[in-house]
């Protein structure tokens, strides 16, 4: 049969973000295919050299829409590493309770994007509908839905408000409560299981090969994840086990969020349960914004976000802005190196489907 | 940790039962559903308080505020200048660096935060101790939006 070429996206539904995908198909299998990112670069590596050094986080919570506080929280930590301060013990609590709960709403973007993708629109909306109870209790702590701007170096900007925690902890139990729902409606799903079991096969040899890294790796049975390796804000008090499966395909992939997403609703409650037993008032140490230098040298500091390892490797030249700063973000990974070749003898219908499991971050690749 | 792989034809149907319940979402305009305390809206300057240092003008990343001169204000306090801060929310991001920058603490931000106008010169303004468009008032408590 005649191979012919398919662009998919920039203006694909099923594409994430600005992202598109060039695929030769024979018949509805696809037998090459080649990553166009590009769509969104918006330079931020080279902004960041024109901010001063607090001026970033307003800045690089842009470069994950769905997962801001990583970011935000990678840079500062960065930054915190390079001029040698540490965040008071609450605010490293704060910080933890922000990250797991931008995981827990990053997952639930994840799981209406994959279940759109297969054609469960139920799901797609149930998640998004759930999603804003998250950016609601966002918006009580940091003052914003989306961009929160609220992880700066030195911590986190505020303390929580009043009765804050108790508020997580209904939202938490009404998630729990959901995340059954879902199971019956979306993870036992025949129309699910049927699409995502032994589609695109990852093995272990191959994730380490290509630094395949989050949630992706850990659904191929490599137990990797930063909060573990290289601990930091309040991950070494929490106590937690890293979740892993064997299989590494799509169903083992969704099914490692899902397992974690109840993991995050554990250590969401760990955290507020700390919280209530804390002296409140001491979260940050406020350097001057405006003439704040840091000293010679460089750092890297990397955090887990929902998509994998995602670092900041900063350089300073003594000055009050960056000298130099590169990220290292997971999807680069993920949708450009491995995308390709997984696609590859895939049908047509699993090409949206796949950037989906893996959960693919066009932003952040194009950063 | 081990996950069954099976499923069933039956689970779409699961999903009925989630006619009866209440919907997410509000009517708006009819109900408006009342932003957080912290919420992070228009600026609002109290221009007696304000002595013009220019610190937010300064450590904005947006470029977004720019000080204009007000002779009327002009004090013989030290550090104090007969300048304001004019905010641009076509290119203010909203995160608030300015008001925590802000020495005297006479910039503050508040909840409102629409404003539609077709003249984009609109979007620029001297914020003062007025709060700009006061929102309607709410008629809905978050705790009802909550699925039961």
């Amino acid at each position: 049969m005649k191979e012919v070429d398919l662009f998919f996206g920039p203006q694909h539904p099923g594409i994430t973000g600005n992202f598109s995908v060039r695929v030769k198909i024979d018949g509805d299998t696809v037998v090459k295919a080649q990553a166009i990112p590009g769509f969104l670069h918006r330079g931020f590596e080279k902004l960041m050299e024109m901010r001063h050094w607090m001026q970033g986080p307003p800045l690089i919570c842009r470069i994950c829409v769905p997962d801001a506080d990583h970011s935000e929280t990678g840079y500062s930590m960065a930054v915190e590493r390079l001029a040698g301060i540490e965040v008071p013990e609450r605010g490293k609590y704060i910080r933890a309770l922000t990250l797991e709960m931008s995981r827990l709403s990053a997952y639930l973007f994840y799981f209406a994007g994959y279940g759109g993708s297969i054609g469960l629109y139920t799901i797609a909306q149930w998640a998004i509908g759930d999603r804003d109870y998250l950016l609601d209790l966002y918006e009580e702590l940091t003052g914003a839905r989306v961009y929160h701007i609220f992880n700066f170096p030195g911590g986190p900007r505020w303390d929580t408000p009043e009765g804050f925690e108790d508020r997580v902890d209904k939202v938490m139990d009404y998630l729990e409560k959901r995340l059954k729902e879902y199971d019956k409606l979306y993870f036992n799903n025949m129309v699910f299981l049927k699409r995502s079991q032994d589609v695109a096969v990852m093995k272990k040899s191959y994730a380490e090969k290509m630094e395949v890294t989050g949630p992706n790796a850990r659904a191929t049975g490599w137990a990797i994840d930063v909060r573990k390796d290289d601990p930091y804000a309040a991950y070494p008090d929490l106590d937690f086990e890293l979740i892993t499966q064997d299989e590494g395909d799509s169903y083992a992939r969704v099914m490692q969020r899902r397992l974690e997403f109840q993991q995050s609703i554990d250590l969401v409650r760990q955290i507020t349960k700390k919280l209530r037993s804390m002296p409140r008032g001491n979260v940050r140490l406020i350097p001057n914004a405006l003439h704040w230098k840091i000293p010679r040298g460089e750092a890297y500091a990397a955090v887990e976000s929902s998509k994998g390892e995602l670092g900041y490797y900063v350089v300073s030249d003594g000055g009050i802005s960056p000298y130099r700063m590169q990220v290292r973000g997971p999807s680069i990974s993920h949708g450009v190196q491995v995308y390709e070749e997984m696609i590859v003898g895939q049908r047509l219908a699993d090409v949206a489907a796949l950037m989906f499991s893996l959960d693919v971050c066009p932003p952040d690749i194009d950063r | 940790m081990t996950i069954k792989r099976e499923g069933s034809l039956f689970s779409p149907f699961r999903a009925l039962k989630q006619l009866g319940k209440k919907p997410h979402t509000v009517q708006i305009p009819k109900v408006v559903k009342p932003p957080a305390e912290r919420y992070r809206g228009f600026h609002t300057n109290d221009l007696e308080k304000c002595i013009g240092c220019g610190n937010c003008s300064r450590i904005c990343p947006d470029n977004a505020i720019k000080m204009v001169p007000f002779p009327e204000y002009a004090k013989k306090e030290p550090g104090s200048m007969p300048l304001r801060p004019q905010i641009d929310y076509g290119r203010c991001c909203f995160c608030a660096l300015c008001v925590e920058v802000c020495p005297t603490g006479s910039l503050q931000m508040v909840k409102t935060f629409t404003h539609v106008d077709d003249k984009k010169e609109s979007f620029v303004f001297i914020p003062d101790s007025k709060v700009v468009h006061e929102t309607p008032d709410f008629v809905l408590d978050t705790k009802d939006l909550r699925r039961k």
